[in-house]
């Protein structure tokens, strides 16, 4: 929408074929957060009604996850975890890891899942797969708060520093390559709903060419190289640094996952624009 | 376009929307085989649901948009809330839009009434402020007081339909596009819906409204456009427009070259009835096809009966219902004294008239049957077809009834007659 100059109505809006690639309309999507907050409300809420403990799964989730793990791979299979106790090691990871997949899967699904929003009403449709990116927000901060208890029962062998205050930097490429993956494949499902099945086994790879129950050290020097361009290698590397002062190698290789990941954001943006303009006849 | 005041409000110009038709992937196997023998690639159908349609709406106007189903209606709204992009031509409006393309947008069954209003609210474009200072007339509208903290999904669905609306019917936008809304819910729903509107309507709000039921175009609208194949056919002041449209019943599929409706898809009530009811219609003065008639005006049915010759003392009745389903009245064959003639030919037209119909505008449906008095019935088609009733000038004065006076229409006359009780 563009104010007029001549009329003294203030609003005009002018509905043509759309060509361009690169309007990403960023301005509309500041004036529809009053809609992106309410989904983010109602993607939570919707997600623990009738449920006893309700929000209280968001931190149950992982927890159980983590116990899980750390019997499989840290007693069992004794994977390395860089001289940290293997449990809190695995949480640091989990965390941004769980964030990451939560926010795909249903991300992924949301264009297709607000079909009948998205044939009665217009509002920026990219509003669908960012409110995931919020409520998995408001899910790890949740889970956050186990991993500072943890963090107090393993004290004697933790350091502590201001670094600690610099986790939240490492959400960034988390979001923004949560959310340009978002972007590409939910606006994909749209036309080729093979999309829905082909996520989980993604992810689930994605597990496994990323740090979370295993440090990058298992891997052979000249292939870690590899790992360290996965933008979530960064993401789960970071949170370590900052949090249980994991000393990191290679910043420059984490630069470039970031990198990686606004990249994918942009490209997903743009990409998302395009299939925006004939979704409603599609869907 | 310089003044301000003098620009329509939309404005649209040579606007048109074509669909791609098949299947979006079906068949791309056929496709790699045609591409790998270097066979031409056949161009997908194409269908176009607006054709260069143009048109301009001024500031406070309640307009109009009719026509058969698939003639556009749907997508030309569509494409002037911006929920899809015309593919040519283009279309301006000059003010904040709302669309109310069906009432409940986004509504959540697990979530509450009230947690529904915040939803469905900010989803037609309200900030959370306006719904927090609406809030409470929104409810008071709805009538739901007690069950604003109830998950929707144990609502009944007139509850969600009423909730849906009076959040609807609290947007404030200054240009308004609705479609079609007042096809659900009850009759007194609708009434009020129809009221709601017409607050909008008369609030100096711009409104574009699409609807099958011609009673409520026919009072809520200053001019109407009729759109066919996705072309305009006509524009103009709206009795003038409904009635082209009343006439123009020639693109609707099931109907035969003469407008009857076939009834051979029905299951028949007995496997060897005798006497079958074969097609039905509805015809004007001039012999003409239609789907409506006005208060006041004659009703004429037309029934294709079979095997009457066999059965000349068979009597065939119609019965006219209210959309409620409530029986309005009946009328048969016996009660006018036989068919004038006897039957002759294996299946015989049977005309039916009744004149100056007494029914208030609205819609309605037909039965048919036809029975032996006193022995049975033989074949029936309830609702075998439907029909809307348009308000007329009945009195001459230029009072137009209003459905919540009642189901029919009375003449009358009223005057002061002598003096009473005075010296």
């Amino acid at each position: 929408m563009k104010p007029s100059s001549r009329s003294q109505r203030p609003i005009e809006v002018v509905r043509r074929p759309r060509h361009g690639w690169f309007d990403l309309a960023l301005g509309e999507l500041w004036a529809y957060r009053d809609l992106l907050g309410t989904l983010v409300w109602r993607n939570l809420t919707v997600r623990y009604k009738q449920s006893v403990i309700g929000i209280a799964w968001a931190i149950l989730k992982p927890v159980m996850q983590m116990i899980v793990f750390s019997v499989v791979f840290g007693r069992l299979a004794n994977l390395p975890s860089d001289g940290m106790p293997y449990p809190i090691f695995l949480y640091a990871g989990l965390l941004p890891w769980t964030y990451f997949t939560s926010t795909i899967t249903s991300a992924s699904g949301s264009l297709i899942g607000g079909g009948n929003m998205i044939n009665k009403v217009y509002f920026p449709r990219m509003i669908l797969p960012f409110s995931y990116l919020f409520t998995g927000l408001i899910d790890l901060a949740l889970s956050m708060l186990v991993l500072f208890g943890m963090m107090a029962w393993y004290r004697a062998e933790m350091v502590f520093g201001l670094q600690m205050l610099l986790f939240p930097v490492f959400l960034l490429p988390a979001i923004a390559f949560a959310g340009g993956l978002s972007l590409w494949l939910s606006a994909t499902a749209v036309r080729y709903r093979d999309i829905h099945h082909l996520v989980p086994y993604l992810l689930q790879i994605g597990m496994f060419v990323t740090p979370v129950v295993y440090a990058v050290k298992l891997l052979p020097a000249r292939f870690q190289w590899l790992l360290q361009l996965n933008p979530m290698t960064g993401v789960v590397e970071g949170f370590r640094w900052a949090l249980l002062g994991k000393p990191v190698q290679g910043w420059g290789m984490m630069g470039a996952g970031f990198l990686i990941s606004l990249l994918l954001l942009f490209s997903g943006m743009v990409y998302f624009r395009r299939v925006e303009r004939t979704v409603a006849d599609i869907i | 376009m310089n003044a301000g005041v003098s620009a329509p409000i939309i404005e649209v110009d040579r606007l048109g929307k074509s669909f791609r038709l098949g299947e979006i992937h079906r068949d791309w196997t056929a496709r790699l085989r045609d591409r790998l023998r270097g066979a031409p690639r056949a161009p997908a159908p194409l269908l176009r649901a607006l054709d260069d349609v143009s048109f301009t709406v001024g500031e406070g106007e309640v307009f109009g948009i009719i026509g058969a189903n698939g003639a556009g209606k749907s997508t030309l709204l569509k494409v002037l809330a911006g929920i899809t992009d015309p593919t040519t031509g283009h279309a301006i409006l000059r003010g904040r839009i709302a669309s109310l393309l069906e009432v409940g947008t986004g509504f959540h069954p697990e979530l509450t009434g009230r947690e529904n209003v915040f939803l469905n609210g900010t989803i037609l474009g309200l900030r959370q402020r306006e719904i927090r200072e609406e809030y409470k007339r929104i409810v008071e509208f709805a009538g739901l007081d007690h069950f604003m903290d109830t998950p929707v999904k144990r609502y009944s669905s007139g509850m969600q339909v009423r909730l849906a609306f009076a959040v609807a019917a609290h947007l404030r936008p200054e240009i308004l596009l609705i479609d079609e809304v007042l096809a659900v819910g009850d009759i007194a729903f609708q009434r009020k819906c129809l009221g709601a509107m017409k607050d909008v309507a008369g609030g100096g709000r711009t409104v574009l409204f699409v609807s099958h039921n011609m009673a409520a175009v026919s009072s809520l609208c200053h001019r109407v456009l009729m759109l066919r194949h996705g072309k305009v056919v006509a524009i103009g002041p709206t009795d003038e427009i409904i009635e082209t449209y009343i006439h123009s019943m020639e693109d609707t599929h099931e109907l035969d070259a003469r407008g009857f409706v076939s009834l051979h898809s029905r299951k028949p009530i007995a496997r060897h009835a005798p006497l079958i009811l074969r097609a039905v219609r509805l015809v004007d003065e001039q012999e003409r096809p239609v789907s409506s008639v006005r208060t006041g005006e004659i009703l004429r049915v037309d029934v294709q009966v079979e095997g009457l010759d066999a059965y000349p003392s068979a009597v065939v009745g119609v019965t006219v219902r209210s959309v409620f389903d409530q029986k309005i009245f009946h009328f048969n064959s016996a009660m006018s004294g036989g068919f004038g003639a006897a039957p002759r030919h294996p299946v015989e037209r049977v005309r039916i008239e009744i004149p100056d119909l007494p029914l208030m505008a609205g819609a309605y449906s037909l039965d048919l049957l036809v029975f032996e008095p006193g022995v049975r019935l033989i074949d029936r088609v309830d609702g075998a077809v439907g029909f809307d009733v348009i308000e007329s000038d009945l009195y001459g004065t230029g009072y137009r009834g209003e459905a919540r006076e009642g189901l029919i229409v009375v003449r009358g006359d009223c005057r002061i007659d002598g003096v009473e009780g005075g010296p």
